[in-house]
């Protein structure tokens, strides 16, 4: 497997517009290298990556834990753990990109208390792995996490709504409703 | 000449304190002593630039977490005051401290041309300032707009002062009328400097500026702007500045699904390079005193839609010459308004450029010839 490694200063998956509505997250952008849209062919198709911060942070399970877990798993296969990283197909037009996101897929049956998912463009180029954080950054408006607020979504009693970083990357905030509410992203 | 500028907080972002900066950065300049005393200081720097030269004095000064008054004064409470001004102006402990460290602050003044920015610093200005000092009145609103007691007050307390200065030609009628014997002048707020960043119109953006407040009507231009999204889904649109009704604008933004299209950006200390970053300005104010950042716009290249406001935006827009105004409150107009100028790109050049010509007019040394042959002119009287 080749080594994980972004392309360098200046490439990310600029964001052109976000759409949650209707059960979906729905991501328009533009794959930019060195400040500028970039259609160079990759080796594979690009794919969306959303990555749990808490469930890579997760300790690791204990022995009675693997047991436990396994034994759920045995009975039904519903009970399995949702993996820390979950991917999605992109649609690309030159340099633009469109990704699709169904909130439900984010309602997961484990869902923690409050997650939050970072949001990459994954591909290889060369036999090199890209990966591209999604973030928008070329609209000379930093700060848009006190800025710009999204609408969000409810399913399955897990509250998802996507939103900017400090550093004006995309994430997504999935809070089980049962949970305590309030708190910010 | 010697000025002491009253202002209620010059620590606050709004259009008063901008204005009364101008002035004093002016003013200075022209080599005038120059004082600005607020009633209010809770930070350590002010919002816009202001030169090294002009004095601030905070009479009540809270920047340590307790009042400290300017002169320091920590002896009884003189409430002996209280019957001559409405009931609001000594409804707090706040305000009553701030209205006793004004007087002592005005009882000591001498020789120096005294301008109040505000009603109840108006009043206590003609009851407290000496006579002899030359006591003026900047008024940022129309006489319509002071109601009952207040109404009262000021027709008594404006009766003694040297000269009632407003901002519009249709106050200015207004307030000669009420004050016959009273020197009643038009000055119009100057712009701060004629080189400002120019838009390049590169930017599919259109831009505006102000308190989020219901005056501003920025609810009805969000509304609008919803159509010129449907008509040009590539523009947005910026609103520059802070206030009470930006949850209920965020919410309106959300239920309108324009979070893509329209961005509240919170309040800037840059207005002139974030106007120069639009290329089409719109004004959706209900009223306006005059319309300062309307001619900050017109300053910056900016052609300009605005409804069509009892007084300011109409003295300072030609509709069709260097800006278009549409019906107030019609926000289907305003609409038509900005995608009018989106797709006329003749047009927009065409306005931007009488913009400039208009905006000239408005500039820092017109303005402020003005205002000394006035202060002449009343110190000469004395």
């Amino acid at each position: 497997m080749a080594a994980e490694t972004s392309v360098g200063e200046g490439s990310h998956a600029e964001i052109g517009q976000v759409w949650p509505r209707d059960g979906h997250i729905r991501i328009l952008g533009t794959v930019v290298t060195g400040g500028t849209p970039d259609e160079t062919p990759v080796d594979e198709p690009w794919t969306l990556r959303l990555t749990s911060r808490e469930r890579r942070k997760a300790p690791a399970p204990t022995v009675a834990d693997r047991i436990v877990n396994r034994l759920k798993r045995s009975v039904t296969r519903s009970a399995e753990r949702t993996p820390s990283r979950l991917f999605f197909p992109v649609v690309t037009d030159g340099p633009h990109f469109e990704a699709v996101v169904p909130v439900r897929d984010l309602a997961v049956r484990d869902a923690l208390p409050r997650e939050h998912w970072d949001l990459h463009l994954v591909s290889a180029r060369g036999g090199k792995k890209l990966v591209l954080r999604v973030g928008r950054h070329h609209d000379d408006l930093p700060g848009k996490k006190q800025i710009v607020k999204f609408p969000e979504q409810t399913e399955a009693g897990v509250d998802v709504l996507p939103y900017y970083t400090d550093g004006d990357h995309l994430s997504v905030r999935c809070a089980r409703r049962d949970s305590a509410k309030g708190a910010s992203a | 000449m010697k000025l002491t500028y009253l202002i209620y907080n010059a620590f606050g972002v709004g259009g008063t304190v901008r204005t009364v900066f101008n002035q004093a950065n002016t003013m200075v300049e022209r080599g005038h002593d120059v004082e600005i005393a607020t009633m209010l200081r809770y930070h350590e720097e002010p919002p816009f630039p202001l030169d090294d030269r002009v004095r601030v004095t905070a009479l009540v000064d809270n920047r340590s977490g307790s009042y400290v008054d300017w002169d320091r004064y920590e002896g009884e409470e003189d409430t002996s005051w209280h019957d001559r001004f409405p009931a609001g102006v000594s409804e707090n402990a706040d305000k009553r401290r701030r209205i006793n460290a004004m007087i002592r602050f005005l009882r000591g003044l001498e020789g120096r041309i005294v301008v109040g920015t505000r009603p109840t610093i108006n009043l206590v200005i003609a009851e407290f300032a000496d006579e002899a000092l030359v006591r003026v009145v900047q008024e940022h609103a129309g006489l319509s707009t002071h109601k009952g007691e207040w109404r009262e007050a000021i027709d008594a307390a404006y009766q003694g002062m040297d000269a009632i200065v407003c901002l519009t030609e249709e106050d200015r009628a207004a307030y000669a009328e009420a004050f016959p014997g009273v020197r009643v002048e038009r000055i119009p707020n100057a712009l701060h400097s004629l080189d400002v960043p120019r838009t390049d119109f590169s930017r599919h953006q259109v831009v505006s500026a102000g308190r989020l407040d219901g005056n501003k009507g920025f609810d009805m231009l969000i509304e609008a702007f919803g159509q010129v999204v449907e008509a040009h889904p590539d523009w947005t649109l910026r609103i520059h500045g802070g206030g009470p009704d930006e949850n209920k604008l965020r919410k309106l933004i959300l239920a309108k699904h324009l979070y893509n299209h329209v961005f509240l950006t919170g309040s800037t200390n840059r207005l002139d390079d974030e106007l120069a970053k639009g290329s089409v300005f719109a004004m959706s104010s209900k009223s306006e005193g005059f319309g300062m950042v309307l001619l900050e716009a017109m300053n910056c290249g900016l052609p300009v839609v605005s409804f069509n406001c009892p007084v300011g935006p109409r003295e300072l827009v030609t509709d069709g010459q260097d800006g278009l105004l549409v019906p107030e409150r019609d926000v289907d107009a305003l609409a038509a308004g900005i995608i009018r100028l989106i797709e006329d790109e003749e047009l927009r050049r065409d306005l931007s450029q009488a913009a400039l010509k208009k905006a000239a007019e408005y500039g820092p040394d017109p303005v402020t010839d003005t205002w000394e042959h006035l202060y002449e002119a009343l110190t000469a009287a004395k």
